[in-house]
């Protein structure tokens, strides 16, 4: 589907946003892996909605302002700064968010600071939540040759979605590496070591309904975290578990995932109504 | 040249099988195999040795920090600097750690530097290393992706400690001190020399460069394989204007002495052997967590074939399996006689322009008996044939003045050779 790139400047660092699709405005939020160059989900939504799609500083296609990003408030803040400029957020709820595994931190974090500026939260297999029976596993202390093979349950769709292009040489293979090491390194710098940056302390916060999607295989977040999830919020919530999916849902099961949001989405808008 | 004597201060008590029934000997070695009987008897014989090597007239001895860790049970340099100061007479004591971003405030490691540097008379080299991510990021749970901007910091804190007589405010995004009082510094002013030490990143390169400090290339994978990162090294000395002077250099390197060569692979074999195999058995899980290795680091890395090379070599150790005739052709460990050895030093020392030497005499599961061998054969039959090399051309710098004399050892014969080679099996969980 097609799209449209461009950079917004937030505290002297570009972050890219990619949009597609028009109607209501999805934003969509990346963790682990970074942000692919293709993603059949996010074609999916844009079949009805306004997909927008905003890489985290660090992960591709943004500079390094993750260098400047000290405490769990900046990215915090450095991610609304982003909605707002890229959506258009701001005072009255415009945007439906969706966050995916580490930047569910951050999603969750800014419906409960920010609850007026969304209409729905969606968090698919997100961080933020520790339990000692049932630690997450921490990505980034696995052996590299094994860490692909704990994200998802098609690693060879997450290479012909995350790796170099087709027919690249060897220096565009080499910068692609240095770039996904590169948003690594700053998905590592916003969770190391947990993710648990105390988010179940203002969940509570969290009045606009949310979907929890969870892949049933996901190797990294064990899906029994969404009743931890749940507890605590305000308003009304969903839990939906998509089979044959790991960590990365949305890559693993792109349509059906697509399908939840979509339908969770609409009930809501009728709810509204 | 300068000789030293580097000790990691090994752990012996690994079992015969820890190749096949155990993941890592660093992280998450486990902690039922630990004997503290085995601990405190090694430790008073490591620092029996380093003490030793003083008396041998060894330029220097040298400390480290590790944690949760089979080849080195030197949790906290502080402490054995602190014992050293107080055995030692003669020789530069090098403290490779603290590694400083670990320790909030870094004040505690400029006042324990600078205690160690008064007790001793001004004989501390203060080596500040970032550390491992073994060490920093896993062991100690730092973030890889802000460790290196913590340390500058933590650095930028001691340094304006040691210099000045003023107190301080620090307002840093890491460390924020209100109040910092520089009343207890080291004995040597402005500070004692600086050595960064480092395992290839471009940036400490670079940094250590243009901050005028000495360079520690701390690898275990013989000259050969560090002839790369050297080079780094010298590039970034260059580029800063500096000189190629030899003593900004410093490597460690295994050595083993006997009468001869074959004396030599035999009474070192099986300590070679379990250092390669047993010690330095690390999961991959531990070594590249995203962010500890800069951008810059990596993309050297992916397009260097050398360092593809350099890397390869030391995946080969992590699969085991390496024998001592392996190990001495790579030349991990170097072996001979007393002439055959200080031949292959000096040779090391010339291609790599490097002026001291950080030699690891004590390693793997070796005895006491041949450790203290070892050390004194290097004492009074090889560090003489080294001594000369590089000081009429190049002063050191990077060196105490209480230490600039070049000392003999005390009086004494060559020693005999041992008979045991290794520590008893019975260590193993005694």
């Amino acid at each position: 589907m097609q799209s449209t790139e461009k950079k917004i400047l937030i505290n002297r660092s570009n972050i890219q946003v990619r949009e597609q699709g028009a109607g209501e405005t999805v934003v969509l939020l990346y963790g682990y892996g970074g942000v692919p160059s293709r993603s059949d989900f996010a074609d999916q939504l844009a079949k009805t909605r306004r997909v927008v799609t905003i890489s985290l500083p660090g992960q591709q296609g943004s500079d390094r302002g993750h260098d400047d990003l000290h405490t769990p408030l900046d990215w915090i803040t450095t991610t609304l700064d982003a909605i707002e400029l890229a959506a258009g957020a701001g005072e009255r709820a415009t945007v439906d968010l969706v966050a995916q595994s580490v930047s569910g931190m951050i999603g969750g974090e800014i419906a409960a600071i920010a609850p007026s500026w969304l209409r729905s939260l969606t968090l698919i297999g997100p961080l933020g939540m520790y339990d000692e029976a049932q630690p997450p596993r921490n990505l980034y202390a696995e052996a590299p040759f094994n860490r692909v093979k704990l994200m998802t349950t098609r690693p060879e769709l997450y290479g012909a979605t995350y790796g170099a292009p087709a027919g690249s040489d060897d220096a565009a293979k080499h910068e692609h590496d240095v770039i996904a090491y590169r948003a690594d390194e700053a998905m590592a710098r916003l969770m190391w070591p947990f993710g648990d940056i105390g988010l179940k302390r203002r969940l509570h916060r969290i009045r606009v309904p949310v979907l929890l999607l969870w892949g049933a295989d996901d190797a990294l977040v064990p899906p029994a975290y969404a009743k931890h999830f749940a507890a605590p919020l305000s308003g009304p919530v969903r839990i939906e578990t998509v089979a044959q999916a790991g960590h990365l849902a949305t890559l693993d099961a792109a349509e059906t995932c697509a399908g939840l949001v979509l339908s969770f989405l609409t009930a809501k808008q009728q709810a509204a109504a | 040249m300068k000789n030293l004597f580097f000790h990691l201060m090994p752990y012996k008590g690994l079992p015969a099988d820890f190749d096949k029934k155990y993941e890592s000997v660093w992280v998450n070695i486990d902690a039922k195999l630990y004997n503290a009987d085995l601990v405190g008897r090694s430790l008073n014989e490591y620092l029996d040795q380093m003490k030793f090597a003083d008396e041998l007239g060894f330029d220097g001895v040298c400390v480290n920090e590790h944690h949760s860790n089979g080849y080195a049970i030197m949790s906290s340099p502080q402490m054995m600097a602190t014992v050293l100061a107080r055995e030692t007479k003669r020789a530069a004591i090098l403290m490779m750690g603290p590694s400083i971003a670990l320790y909030d405030p870094p004040m505690r490691v400029a006042e324990d530097i600078g205690t160690v540097d008064s007790m001793s008379g001004g004989r501390v080299i203060a080596g500040f290393p970032i550390g491992t991510p073994f060490d920093t990021v896993y062991a100690y749970g730092q973030n890889p992706a802000s460790v290196r901007q913590k340390y500058l910091e933590a650095h930028e804190i001691i340094m304006r400690a040691w210099q000045g007589d003023d107190m301080f405010a620090f307002n840093g995004e890491y460390y924020k001190q209100p109040f910092v009082n520089p009343f207890l510094k080291p004995k040597q002013r402005p500070h004692p020399p600086i050595w960064v030490p480092g395992g290839g990143s471009v940036e400490t390169w670079r940094w250590a460069a243009q901050k005028n400090f000495a360079y520690g290339y701390t690898s275990f994978y013989g000259a050969q394989n560090s002839r790369i990162q050297v080079q780094g090294f010298w590039d970034m000395v260059k580029e800063a204007g500096g000189e190629k002077n030899p003593f900004r250099l410093g490597m460690v390197q295994f050595v083993g002495i006997a009468d001869s060569r074959k004396d030599a692979m035999r009474l070192y074999r099986e300590a070679a052997e379990y250092l390669y195999n047993f010690n330095l058995r690390v999961s991959p899980r531990w070594a590249v967590p995203p962010g500890y290795m800069s951008e810059e680091t990596k993309r050297m890395q992916i397009k260097s074939t050398m360092q593809q090379t350099a890397l390869k070599a030391v995946a080969a150790v992590r699969g085991g399996g390496l024998s001592m005739e392996e190990i001495v052709e790579r030349g991990y460990v170097i072996i001979g006689s007393p002439d055959e050895v200080a031949e292959q030093i000096r040779d090391n020392c010339i291609a790599l322009n490097c002026g001291n030497m950080m030699n690891l005499l004590q390693f793997g599961n070796l005895s006491h008996e041949v450790g203290m061998y070892n050390i004194e054969l290097f004492g009074r039959c090889v560090k003489p044939q080294l001594d000369g090399l590089f000081a009429k051309e190049w002063e050191h710098h990077w060196w105490p003045d209480a230490c600039s004399q070049v000392h003999k050892p005390v009086p004494g014969s060559r020693p005999a050779m041992p008979t045991q080679h290794s520590a008893p099996p019975a260590y193993a969980n005694a």
